[in-house]
């Protein structure tokens, strides 16, 4: 096919690759900045099923990094994955895309990458990327881990110590740590920056998700051992690009070694969120430890007007005129009536 | 860099890295999160710090 002619040309891909590459189902979780970069580069690979999941809406400062959604999009507030659907289905009629508008959840996610041969992070938050580490490892699926911020950004992949479940299979020998063998423990609520604190630059985005589909695409077509499987820190804005290697699945990791799929089994995850009160809504986060409302109050700086102490911290966030009070155990109350808009605020304000 | 502490754990907290959850490598080998505590650092030890990132 004349379409994908340029990458046949490349010997590790070839008629057969590209045969691989149309055959293969990919599940993307998310359709952020990460979400949106890599959805576009594997529609235009011809990855013959894209199933795309995203919970929020387009809004206006999506659009300096957000390469699949435009003015239209956030002026009609239209769910990121049905406006990223129609955009690749544009870029590439070819392919197939399903665009699930839903919040990756327990209960929802073994049926999202049922059928799948590979899982790619367009996360915001830890804690559904952890939910994503025990599907990847329970199933055996591959899952591309990716994170950006600031101006940095990591990828690693992770191929569970299970060995494959979908078209792409490995040996023990092959099996990478997963998330939990790296990183244990999520940062507790509102510790860690998010993109909607501490900014992040459009270049690092493309960086990030160039590299995330790269790997993808050469997972695909097979090749295994030569794919990288570092963990990959990468800083445009600064010249940097730095591989750590990761080693062997670590002999006492909870999930791929003592099969604990916390996040999977519901004990980690944000309990059913309530409506207390008129137009407020109350995040519990399930997450142990408390808050250091300290860094979370200079985090929330920049989203508005902070008040409070070392029990709550409030905030009015300026650009949807939302108010969100924080408490140290990790609950917050959001000032809107919609319990899934109110969780959108949390991850995006508090990063749980 | 200059730093005064004897353990990679020490380290961590004199960098007040400890909190946020990241990788260690020392000298090209990534250090198992339990070991940090008993591993003792030598002068011109390289040590590289990832902070797992959440955004995306
Ligand atoms: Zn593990």
């Amino acid at each position: 096919m004349a379409r994908y002619s340029r990458q046949e040309l490349l010997p590790d891909i070839g008629l057969e690759g590209q045969h691989r590459i149309a055959s293969a189902k990919v599940l993307i979780v998310g359709v952020g900045a990460l979400g949106c970069g890599a959805a576009d580069l594997l529609a235009r690979a011809g990855v013959g099923t894209l199933r795309i999941v995203d919970r929020d809406v387009v809004e206006l400062t999506n659009l300096q990094r957000q390469v699949l959604f435009d003015q239209a999009d956030a002026e009609a507030c239209r769910p990121k994955a049905l406006a990223a659907a129609e955009r690749l289905k544009e870029i590439n009629p070819e392919i197939r895309v399903e665009p699930c508008i839903e919040d990756v959840r327990p209960e929802n996610i073994l049926s999202l990458s049922n059928d799948c041969d590979l899982i790619l992070d367009g996360l915001d938050n830890f804690e559904t990327r952890y939910l994503i580490n025990d599907v990847a490892v329970k199933t055996g699926l591959p899952y591309i881990y990716a994170g950006a911020i600031g101006t940095e950004g990591l990828v690693m992949p992770i191929l569970p110590k299970s060995g494959g479940s979908g078209s792409i299979t490995w040996p023990e020998s092959e099996a990478t740590p997963c998330l939990r063998c790296v990183f244990p423990e999520p940062p507790s609520p509102g510790s860690s920056p998010t993109c909607d604190t501490a900014g992040i630059l459009g270049p690092t985005i493309g960086t990030v998700a160039a590299h995330q589909s790269a790997i993808a695409m050469s997972l695909l077509v097979g090749r295994l051992e030569q794919t990288d499987r570092s963990l990959h820190t990468m800083d445009p804005w600064n010249g940097i690009n730095r591989r750590m290697a990761t080693g062997d699945p670590r002999s006492d990791c909870p999930c791929c070694e003592k099969k604990h799929f916390e996040w999977l089994d519901g004990n980690r995850i944000s309990s059913t969120d309530s409506i207390c009160g008129r137009e407020v809504v109350q995040i519990r986060p399930r997450t142990d430890g408390s808050v250091d409302l300290l860094a979370l109050r200079t985090h929330l700086k920049n989203a508005g007007d902070v008040r409070g102490d070392t029990h709550a911290v409030q905030v009015d966030i300026q650009e949807c005129d939302v108010r969100m009070t924080i408490f140290e155990d990790g609950r917050a109350l959001v000032g809107v009536s919609d319990i899934s808009l109110a969780r959108t605020l949390y991850d995006r304000y508090i990063g749980a | 860099m200059d730093v005064c502490s004897d353990t990679l754990e020490d380290l961590l907290g004199e960098l007040q890295r400890n909190d946020t959850p990241c990788a260690v490598e020392r000298n090209g080998e990534l250090v198992p999160w339990r070991s940090r505590s008993q591993v003792r650092l030598s002068e011109g030890d390289c040590i590289e710090i990832v902070t797992m990132v959440g955004g995306g």
